[in-house]
This record gives structure tokens, sequence and C-alpha cells, in this order.
């Protein structure tokens, strides 16, 4: 008997033990890195608990709460019977509506909801059913709304009519990434490294613009006639649309210390391109010379933004900066410091009228640029936001 | 924790993408190259639980002729089949340890094939704190998480009847292994503890299968297989898979 007994004993820690490894080593749960979006003075955003949020800038009231469920959770029915649903996508707010995408277990959904109420005006796909999860930004161009989703696949809807326009084949084992339109033609980058040209009318695919062995983990970035994009293999590549060929490779030599996953910003002959390693870098657009670089160190996960001759970055530990665009960027650090916001850095933020509209972890900062510090913030926790 | 991370997971996880690399980016294939290698790693630990299997196989003879001579006694039973244990150099338990032993690779093996997964757009990022600056490993990310039909980063569930099929394969193979380590025992109440867990652990994996991740479920599958084949071959048979009753069928004597 106590044989068995230690058996057993011993059997139940072995269990538990595997139990509990395993749930640190499923890792983060879906919580959604939805940035922010400005228009007309309101700030919308998606939080962490699955919600779109409308926030006024000027009175900083709460305009509306959204929040996205989704039906009973699958596995064994043991779950909830609605789910929040994880928003990665920012919010694009134009002619009265704001249009956000969804990604739960199941699959997910674009909503466009009033702009002034934040009701569901409509979702798609209709009666229940799901496309592919949503993490890449849609792309508004003229009556076509593009995203891509987790079935590897661009989804085209008609904003006039609420209804698909086009879905294209299946172009990766999951499309995490924005497309790009540039005129008639659909940019996508894959993490399978290959950029597809798809026709924007059709989704047919038009050509495989470029391959490359590692993938891609930004959305393409058009300029003229090139493409920018960041890869996992550390290196941001400049590819020529026309001749498929690789204008320049940066750095030239290895690779940079961490992923480009940011999405690069090119302005006025200059890619800013921050990067996991820490370091923002500068780069001659036409050469993929190192024009400057800049070490925060820590990983710049959101892509930087400009506002009145002002680079602003965000690094992950949470440091805000701003450069002038004339200056350099070398040994600048102390001077550069914004504001410290002492949180998580993982989303795309805007700037606009003086401000940067920030959210970081699930609290939107809002900070005075030319003032250099935190203007005001607000939990977007749905208990604490109405405080 | 960091020192968990450094010396066991983080090697653990970029040998399993550089494998996914060299396999022609198939993380299916990956999972079971390196479930092989972490059992010819672990092989001498094994060997020995195999051959602690086998030395009780080979003492049944003499433990039911004691179970029949005191089957009115339990106590003395227990003190004489302590001592035959002991005289023949065996410890009952003794295959517990080396399991034990191996435990902390097997949950790194879970860990890092959970983290290799990347599941959600939050993983994914994470992942790249414990990569190692390898092209190889670079190249492969993020990794293709399909495998003959099967979606490796949805749970069993999630998948459907391969899900399923899956979930029988997991159960049905730890169940087999289970049976054929089994001793019988002249207890009534530890052989119906016994019967219980070889019945409820297969149903617990089987369950977990359709619960988590079939990254996971296929590591547990091709773990269960090798086993199986393993102590086939070392203990020579089928074990105990054949014996429904210590009181009514022979001891197995090998293949």
């Amino acid at each position: 008997m106590k044989q068995a007994r230690v058996f057993l004993l011993v059997l139940t820690i072995l269990i538990t033990s595997v139990l509990v490894s395993c749930a640190p080593g499923r890792g983060q749960a879906a919580g959604g890195w939805s940035g922010t979006a400005f228009h007309d003075g309101i700030i919308y955003s998606g939080t962490q608990d699955g919600r779109i949020v409308a926030v006024n800038a000027t009175t900083r009231d709460l305009v509306w709460s959204r929040p996205m469920i989704t039906e009973a959770a699958g596995g064994l029915g043991c779950g909830p019977a609605v789910v929040a649903a994880a928003i990665y996508t920012t919010p694009v707010a134009t002619d009265g509506l704001v249009y956000v995408g969804t990604y739960t277990a199941q699959g997910g959904r674009m909503y466009a909801l009033g702009m002034t109420d934040g009701e569901i005006i409509w979702e798609y796909p209709r009666g229940g059913a799901y496309m592919g999860a949503i993490v890449g930004d849609p792309v508004i161009s003229d009556d076509t709304l593009y995203v891509g989703s987790s079935d590897g696949k661009v989804h085209a809807l008609a904003l006039s009519t609420f209804t698909r326009r086009w879905e294209s084949e299946r172009l990766a084992d999951k499309l995490w990434t924005s497309p790009v339109v540039v005129g008639d033609t659909l940019y996508v980058t894959t993490f399978d490294g290959v950029i597809y040209a798809l026709s924007a009318e059709t989704g047919a695919t038009l050509d495989r613009v470029f391959e490359l062995e590692a993938g891609f983990a930004t959305s393409p970035v058009v300029h003229g006639r090139i493409i920018y994009a960041g890869s996992f293999d550390g290196h941001l590549y400049a590819i020529d649309i026309d001749s498929a060929e690789t204008v320049w490779r940066f750095p030239q030599g290895g690779a940079a210390g961490g992923w480009f996953w940011a999405d690069p910003l090119v302005h006025e002959g200059v890619v800013y391109a921050g990067s996991l390693d820490g370091r923002l870098y500068l780069i001659d657009a036409e050469t993929g010379d190192r024009v400057g670089d800049f070490d925060a160190g820590s990983p710049f996960v959101s892509s930087p933004v400009i506002m009145d001759d002002v680079l602003i970055v965000a690094d992950q530990s949470g440091d805000v900066y701003g450069f002038e665009l004339s200056s350099a960027l070398q040994d600048r650090a102390v001077e550069t410091v914004i504001a410290r916001l002492g949180a998580e850095v993982e989303s795309p933020f805007c700037a606009s009228e003086g401000f940067a509209y920030i959210r970081a972890d699930n609290t939107l900062y809002v900070v005075d640029i030319q003032a250099r510090r935190i203007d005001w913030q607000s939990s977007l926790n749905a208990r604490e936001e109405q405080g | 924790m960091e020192v968990w991370y450094l010396i066991i997971l983080n090697p653990i996880l970029n040998v399993l993408i550089a494998l996914t690399h060299f396999l022609g980016g198939q993380f299916g294939l990956a999972i079971i190259a390196l479930t092989i290698i972490v059992r010819l790693a672990s092989w001498p630990l094994n060997k020995r639980q195999l051959k602690s299997t086998k030395a009780m196989q080979d003492l049944q003879p003499k433990i039911q002729e004691l179970q029949k001579k005191y089957s009115k006694n339990q106590q003395k039973l227990q003190q004489e089949m302590m001592k035959l244990y002991k005289e023949a150099g065996v410890n009952p338990l003794g295959c517990l340890w080396p399991m034990l032993i191996q435990f902390p690779i097997w949950i790194a093996l879970y860990q890092s094939i959970m983290r290799a997964l990347a599941t959600t757009p939050e993983n994914l990022l994470a992942l790249h704190r414990h990569l190692y600056s390898w092209e190889v490993v670079r190249n492969a990310v993020p990794l293709g998480s399909e495998f003959l039909g099967l979606e490796l980063g949805l749970t069993g569930s999630q998948n459907g009847p391969l899900g399923i099929l899956l979930a029988i394969i997991v159960g049905g193979t730890m169940w087999v292994q289970q049976k054929m380590t089994q001793a019988p025992s002249a207890d009534p109440r530890q052989q119906s503890t016994a019967r219980m867990m070889t019945v409820m652990m297969p149903l617990m994996f089987g369950m977990l299968t359709l619960m988590f991740p079939s990254g996971l479920a296929l590591f547990w599958a091709v773990s269960n297989i090798i086993g199986i084949v393993t102590q086939y071959f070392v203990t020579g048979g089928w074990g105990y898979l054949k014996v429904s009753s210590p009181f009514q069928s022979p001891a197995p004597k090998g293949k």
C-alpha cells in the first residue's frame, strides 16, 4: 500500500509539473497591440481587453467604448460563453466610420463602427462566420478596404455595399502584415520572404516581385518605385519594383543585432528604421549607406513618426525621443528624451497638432512634444477609464 | 529563471528551429527529430529504467509463488517481496528515478515547442529574445506550423477529425506503453489503483491533446512510440501487455 501511495504521489507531482510547466511555456496570450488614430479631435484605439475606445483629446473624456466580443470559445466547451477579441489593428477613422479588425482563436472579422457612437454598422463576414484572424492594419483606397489575415489571403471589401469584392489566393501560411496600394497594384510581404504584386481590381496574383530566403517582418513601404521592407534576417531591403532587383541591403555586411520589426519610415531621402537591437538607423534611401544611428538600448517595436520636422520614436521600455530632422542622432539621447512613460510601447502611434498619442500597456499617453512632457494620461482599463 | 533559459530552454529552442530549417521548413519533422535526439541522449537513463522493468518481469514467477503462499497474510507477503527485491538487487520504484531526472528535459522540450510555434503575435515578437544569431535560425523564423494536415499551433479540438485521431494515438500509445511496464500486484487495492492509472493517464493525455496545441501532442505521440519500440527490443517482447491477471496468466517470457 505504501508503494502505491508513493507511486501515486510521484505521479501526481509529475502530472502537475507538466501542466504547470506548460502554462508559462505557452507564452503570452493574445492581448493585442492596437495603435492610436487621431481624427477630428478624437483619439481612437483598441484596448487590451478587446474594446475600441474613442477619447476626446481636448476634454479627455471617454466618448464611447465598444467591446468586440465573439462567440463561445472552442475546445471542450468549458470556456466562457463569449470572449473578448484581441485587437491588433490600429483603427482607421474616415468618412464617419471607424474600421477595425479582430483576432480570436476562431478567426477574425472586419468591423465598421459609427464614429460618433461606436455602434457596429457592419461586419464581415456576416452570419457568425469568420475569416482568418486579423493582425495587419487594413488599408483603404478609393471605395475598397484591403486587409491580410491569418488564412494567408488578402481580402478586399467594397465599402459602398459592405460586401466582399475579392479574396486573393492563399499567399502564405498567414498574412500578419498590411498590404500597400500603389496605383492599381497591391504589394504584400509574407513571412515566407516573398513580395507579391496583386491586381487591386481583381486580386489576381500579377507577379512574385521578390523572393528572399528569410521572411519579411514588416509591411512593405513604397516610396517612388522602391519597396522598403525589414526582414527576420536582421536586414532592411530596398527592392526596385520594376526590375525586381535588390537596390541595397542594410547593413551591407553582417546582420543587425535584431529583426527589423517596425515598418520603416521614408522621408526626404532618408529611411528611418528601428530595430529590435535597440538602434534607430538612418539610411540613405538611394544608396543604402548609413547616415547615422541612435542607440536607445531598448528594442524599437513601433515605427517612428514625423511631425513638424521632428522625428518621434518610442522604444519598448517606454522612452519617447524627439529629434530635429536636421540634427545628427548620435550621442543625443539625454537631450532628446521627451518623456519616460514607464510602460511598454509595442503599438504604432500617431502624432498631430503638437502631441503624440501613444498607447503603452493599457494606458493612453498624450505627450506634448514641444513642452517635452506627458500632458495627460488615461487608463484604458474598463474599470478605471470612467475615473 | 535566467539560468533555465540560458542552459536548457534556449539551446533546445534554437536547435529545434535550426532542425526545421534543415528539414525543409517542416516543423513537424523537427519535433520528431528532436524527440529522437533527446531519446538517444537520455538512452543510458532509459536503459537503466528498462532493465529495472525487465528484472521485475523476471522475478514474476517467484513473486507469484509468494503470492500463493502468503495469500492470506498481506503483511508477510509484502515483507517477503521486499526481501526478494533486495536479494535480486531490484528497487521496485527504481524505474521512477530516471524518469524524474529526465523530466526537466521534457519540460524544456514542451516549452521550446510552444515558443517556437509562436501561436500569437506577442509570442512571435517575444521569440527574438531567445534566438541565437545563427543564420539558419534567422532564416527559419517564423516557422510554418502545418504538418500532415495538422496545424501544429492549433489545439486538437480545433484541428477537427485529425486532432481527434491524434488524441486517440496519444492515448493509445500511452496505454500500450504503460501496460508493457505495469507489473501485476497481489494486493487487490494496489492492482485496482494500477488499473485505474493505466486508464486515467491515457485518457488524461488524450484530453490534453484536444486542449493543447497539436505540436505538443505530436511530441507525446512520437515519444510514446519510441518508448514502446525500445521497450520491446530491450525487454524482449510486449512485457505485461499480454498479461491480464497475475493470478491467471504466467509471467511474460519475452518474445
